[in-house]
């Protein structure tokens, strides 16, 4: 059924054009959520992948870490358009935008018909991207739901057209954040057009950059051709295929016994009809609760990175610093590994990462008492981890998380006691 | 006083996880090196001599001395010539996904340097605290801990003087062919799936990626040597040795070949006598 044919069944109108700064904010929003929502899919189907263990032949072994590294690889790039769309957002004006719903998402929550949950890597997780990741025949047809991540940005490239061209409404005043901070390629010592761990993050100061930056969103994922081999459309189809050609016995090695929809406990902002899988391991549902805080801190400084507020350049350098690399490196994803050792609590299932945000990501204006909170997070999670470390059967790949947040932590309160900042 | 300059050379093997791999990831993942299918997990460890699971058409391991210089005049001929340079202790390159520092720039601890040959040896380590030989890059001040950083340029200079060329992307082409002509023969599964993630690694050969640029990476990090000496020398070639001063170790890295997880390793050890 199309779009149109939906929009008549339902007897619900199609969304309309954008037409104001206000309504493109809003879906510029939507935009940073679904993308964030996204990446987290991604990263999720990542971190269920087994890759080894000894049951697996050298070439299976070999394989596991190539679907893992392509995952992770489209990830940074949702992470990139993530990115991208907030340097949209500052650019017309918006503050950063780096909330997101629970998964899985409620059925028509923002309009969206897409599916957005957390699957194991496997048969169902190549179901959800399929459809994640599929070109739209017509993403400009007027529709009630949102049902392709491509037509949100001809959505949103329509309206800046409209907007920002030539005798648009806003044709000389759009592009009111132009000059506020952006994280781009010549943040991380990039060239403009540089690919680093798969990324490009352009600016955006006026029509030109923006239809640019949300034209590379369309190239490299859900809008790219078909016959693009980098796009995300052909990596997944290119895995799918290799995991079909794949015997049950290496397939069934290739995945670790990851529950779907995990949670840390019963919500009621997710998907009420979804199966989700409560975790109940006590071990496990501290340690997912408190990766899921390192997520959020990490949510946190990059909602300060962005934007005009009292930070100085030295206090951007050291989020940046500790955002990037520390947090997402060495905490988060070491956090979501270790998880997978532990047992979900059900006799079935292994535990993970559950990627569950317990409030809105809020925006701290004032420098210095941001700093004290972010010393204080530092030190809860690293104490947090020491103690979790030290319970029976966790991996003791936790202590050297745990010391490196300490660490962490001690830089930064030392930064902050420092007048002028410095690391 | 005379001061005895020994000049190094050589390749040594570095097996560790790149960014955006967490620091302590076993086999790879992310970045751009890898444990291969039969290989142990990566450790960090930088060796000057016995690599661990070497890979075909890398380097030779292992830092020699070349030459010999006394107050600026090379000695022809001087018996330390051709001693072997180990780093001891397990030395990893600690940026922790820069936790500590940039990578690049990360310290490498410990340091601690021993030239044998023969019955020759002469050992010390550059300790970051002295009164606290235990410190740790973890629990040593920053100030202490600075010193440490490597000085990086981009240069072809090193990649010139270790490979005889300049040019990474020919280099890396040049050995995606010997791979690929081994792949062709190859029968065994273990190694047929280690060239075959070599090759899918040296295909990457865009100019601007990392796996290129690092080879074009000089670190260059300085070294008092302040511990205490240990030293065997039966025949007096460092006759007054002063080991009441610390012995200056200058070292540059570069050639940095991820496929072979080698590079380049030269510098001198400056040894003050009486």
């Amino acid at each position: 059924m199309t779009a149109t044919q939906l929009s008549a069944v339902l007897d619900r109108p199609a969304l309309p054009p954008i037409r104001t700064r206000e309504e493109l904010i809003d879906a510029l929003g939507t935009a940073a959520e679904l993308e964030h929502a996204i990446l987290c899919q991604y990263l999720f189907a990542a971190f269920s992948i087994e890759r080894m263990s000894p049951a697996l032949s050298p070439a299976d072994s070999e394989l596991a870490r190539t679907f893992m590294l392509q995952i992770l690889s489209i990830a940074r790039q949702e992470m990139e358009h993530l990115g991208i769309v907030t340097n949209l957002l500052i650019a017309v004006g918006a503050s950063p935008n780096f909330d997101r719903p629970n998964l899985p998402l409620q059925r028509d929550y923002f309009a969206v018909d897409l599916p957005l949950a957390l699957m194991p890597f496997g048969d169902e997780f190549f179901k959800i991207t399929a459809q994640l990741e599929a070109p739209c025949t017509d993403p400009s047809a007027p529709s009630p739901f949102i049902t392709s991540v491509e037509a949100i940005y001809a959505r949103l490239r329509d309206a800046f057209e409209w907007l920002g061209g030539p005798g648009g409404p806003l044709a000389t005043t759009l592009f009111l954040g132009a000059n506020d901070p952006q994280i781009s390629n010549a943040d991380f010592g990039a060239t403009p057009t540089q690919v680093w761990y798969s990324l490009t993050l352009l600016p955006v100061v006026d029509l030109p950059s923006a239809l640019t930056a949300i034209d590379l969103i369309r190239t490299q994922g859900e809008g790219a051709t078909a016959h693009d081999p980098n796009s995300h459309f052909a990596l997944v189809r290119s895995m799918k295929a290799q995991w079909d050609a794949l015997s049950p016995e290496s397939r069934a090695a290739l995945k670790k016994p990851v529950a779907h929809n995990p949670l840390t406990r019963e919500r009621g902002d997710v998907d009420p009809n979804a199966t989700c899988a409560v975790l109940r391991d006590p071990r496990a549902v501290a340690l997912a609760r408190v990766a899921n805080r390192a997520y959020e801190l990490l949510l946190l400084l990059l909602a300060r990175l962005y934007g005009r507020n009292d930070a100085t350049a030295a206090d951007r350098d050291m989020y940046r610093k500790y955002a990037f690399f520390p947090l997402m490196t060495i905490v988060v994803r070491p956090l979501a590994e270790i998880l997978t050792d532990l047992p979900a609590g059900d006799g079935e299932h292994c535990a993970t990462c559950t990627f569950e945000i317990d409030g809105p990501i809020r925006t701290f204006p004032d420098r210095a008492t941001f700093q004290i909170q972010l010393g204080e997070r530092l030190s809860h999670l690293a104490d947090e981890l020491a103690a979790i470390a030290a319970m029976p059967g966790v991996s003791p790949r936790l202590e050297f998380v745990a010391k490196n947040v300490a660490y962490v932590r001690d830089r930064v309160i030392a930064y902050a006691a420092t007048p002028a900042g410095a690391l | 006083m005379s001061l005895v300059v020994c000049q190094f050379d050589g390749w040594v093997q570095v097996r560790l996880a790149t960014n955006p791999d967490p620091t302590d990831e076993p086999r790879g993942v992310s970045g751009y090196t890898f444990a291969l299918p039969g290989e142990p997990d990566l450790d960090r460890i930088l060796r000057t001599a016995n690599p661990v699971a070497p890979r075909t058409h890398g380097p030779p391991i292992g830092v020699f001395v070349r030459t010999v210089n006394i107050d600026g005049f090379t000695i022809i001929g001087h018996p330390l010539v051709g001693a072997q340079l180990d780093l001891l202790g397990e030395p990893r390159f600690e940026s922790v996904n820069e936790v500590m520092m940039e990578q690049g720039e990360e310290p490498l601890e410990p340091f601690d340097v021993q030239l044998v040959q023969g019955g020759f040896r002469l050992q010390r380590r550059a300790f970051l605290d002295p009164s606290q030989p235990d410190a740790t890059v973890y629990t040593v001040p920053r100030a202490l801990l600075e010193p440490r950083r490597a000085q990086v340029t981009l240069a072809t200079t090193i990649l010139q003087e270790a490979t005889g060329g300049s040019d990474p992307v020919a280099f890396r082409r040049a050995k995606l062919a010997l791979l690929q002509a081994d792949y062709k023969v190859a029968t065994d599964p273990i190694q047929r799936a280690g060239l075959g993630r070599r090759i899918s690694e040296l295909e990457n050969n865009d100019p601007n990626d990392h796996r290129t640029v690092s080879m074009e990476f000089i670190e260059s990090r300085h070294y008092d040597l302040n511990g205490p000496t240990a030293l065997a020398d039966p025949a007096g070639w460092l006759a007054g040795l002063d080991t009441f001063q610390t012995f200056a170790c200058d070292v540059v890295m570069g050639a940095w070949d991820s496929d072979a997880l080698s590079a380049y390793y030269t510098g001198t050890l400056a040894l003050p006598t009486h």
